[in-house]
């Protein structure tokens, strides 16, 4: 399968919610509900924290993302704005690092 | 009060599986403690309580007072505010109280103490699959019922995997929803979330003439939910079974038996919204029988009927 991430804050989350949930990135979209659509427990919803926290901190290292917002998570759309919201507002088309974010992606 | 040397054996597994956080530099590491930042990261958590269900039940408060009769309390709210910390950690102070007198076994019981859940590995990162995810808890307890009070360490174990978008083949992973195929759409969705503890319990004050008395307690809990026609419905009716089997282990000046089962069944469905959502509104069927020494909860059977009106802020 062709690599198709996109190292944007849209692209990373959308990578993290793929992962985690099983679903093919290219499958998920923004009005994707979390629990409903894509079938994530709120166990697996919190467990997106580690991977946005990492994507918010390339932008504003020590960013905080808590599981138990998380888990609250409603749509994919709402991941997003959280994630964009501890990283400082940037567009979600904004590029991350993709040399720093492999790095840690393996941790 | 003589403190049996298990105990102290206990106490050096609580120790060594949290240092074997030797990891634990990044659970610290985790946190930020400017004060600026408890407030502005919005780590206040309220509900029924605090234990892992998967479905999270919102607080409430119930007071009837019947003509001519003696007015009865149901009241469940647990509230955390957690230290802002991210990622992998949530930690912060907590409060429980859980009362009920419309029964003829009373349960009134307050718990407050420092929580911290952990997640021990990103399973969005590349090499893992699966995480363990533990709680521990330390606190007082003050059970208004039975006039003791004790301190609690409590240390709980669940594994969290990664899902494999609802396919049967990931049907035996825990913390992840399988969808059973029918038709086009689904005949059933399913989870279950298993978890295993260990409650440790050292009484400090009890009523005159008898001891204070410990316990260490094994814990098993097993919650498994269903959602028929799912598709069809949208998840909006449900079922639930939970189990809980406990065994002291250890105990001293206790007596009683050592086993405690409770077991709850519940059924409901959505009228408003689905679970997960910030505004619901439904009904709920329940039947709890058994005993929770943790909650304070006396042998009994109850059956319940509610409507459950939700708002998250």
């Amino acid at each position: 399968m062709p690599f198709q991430t996109r190292f944007t804050i849209r692209g990373l989350v959308i990578h993290n919610i793929s992962t985690i949930s099983g679903f093919p990135e290219g499958d998920i979209e923004d009005g994707d509900r979390l629990r409903y659509d894509l079938l994530m427990t709120a166990a697996q919803r919190g467990a997106l924290a580690p991977g946005f926290q990492k994507i918010a901190r390339s932008f504003v290292p020590g960013a905080i993302v808590r599981r138990s917002k998380c888990a609250e998570l409603n749509t994919v759309g709402d991941a997003v704005k959280l994630v964009r919201e501890a990283a400082g507002k940037p567009p979600t088309d904004a590029l991350v690092a993709s040399r720093d974010y492999l790095t840690v992606s393996f941790r | 009060m003589n403190v049996p040397s298990s105990l102290s054996a206990w106490c050096s597994a609580l120790l060594l599986a949290i240092s074997g956080a030797s990891q634990a530099t990044s659970v610290a590491a985790q946190c930020s403690f400017l004060p600026g930042k408890w407030l502005s990261s919005g780590g206040l958590t309220v509900r029924q309580n605090l234990d892992k269900a998967i479905v999270a039940k919102p607080a409430f408060a119930q007071w009837t007072r019947p003509a001519g009769g003696t007015s009865s309390r149901e009241i469940g709210i647990g509230i955390r505010f957690d230290a802002p910390c991210g990622g992998l950690v949530e930690a912060g102070p907590f409060v429980e109280i859980l009362q009920n007198t419309l029964t003829e076994k009373r349960q009134d019981v307050r718990r407050y103490g420092l929580a911290l859940e952990w997640q021990s590995r990103d399973i969005g990162a590349v090499n893992h699959t699966w995480s363990p995810f533990f709680t521990f808890r330390l606190g007082g307890k003050r059970d208004r019922v039975m006039n003791t009070d004790a301190i609690q360490i409590n240390v709980f174990f669940t594994p969290i995997a990664r899902g494999v978008a609802g396919q049967l083949r990931g049907w035996y992973r825990p913390n992840v929803i399988t969808r059973v195929p029918a038709f086009g759409g689904s005949l059933f969705d399913f989870t279950y979330a298993p978890t295993v503890g260990l409650e440790n319990e050292i009484g400090i004050s009890a009523p005159s003439g008898t001891d204070e008395a410990g316990r260490t307690r094994l814990s098993t809990d097993g919650v498994v939910e269903v959602y028929p026609l799912a598709t069809l419905l949208d998840s909006r009716v449900y079922l639930r079974v939970r189990h809980q089997f406990r065994h002291e282990i250890a105990r001293w000046n206790a007596e009683g038996t050592r086993s405690h089962r409770w077991f709850e069944a519940a059924g409901g469905f959505y009228l408003v919204g689905h679970a997960g959502e910030k505004q619901t509104a439904g009904v709920e069927f329940g039947y709890v029988n058994g005993k929770n020494p943790e909650e304070g909860f006396l042998e009994q059977e109850i059956t319940t009927i509610r409507l459950v009106l939700r708002r998250t802020p």
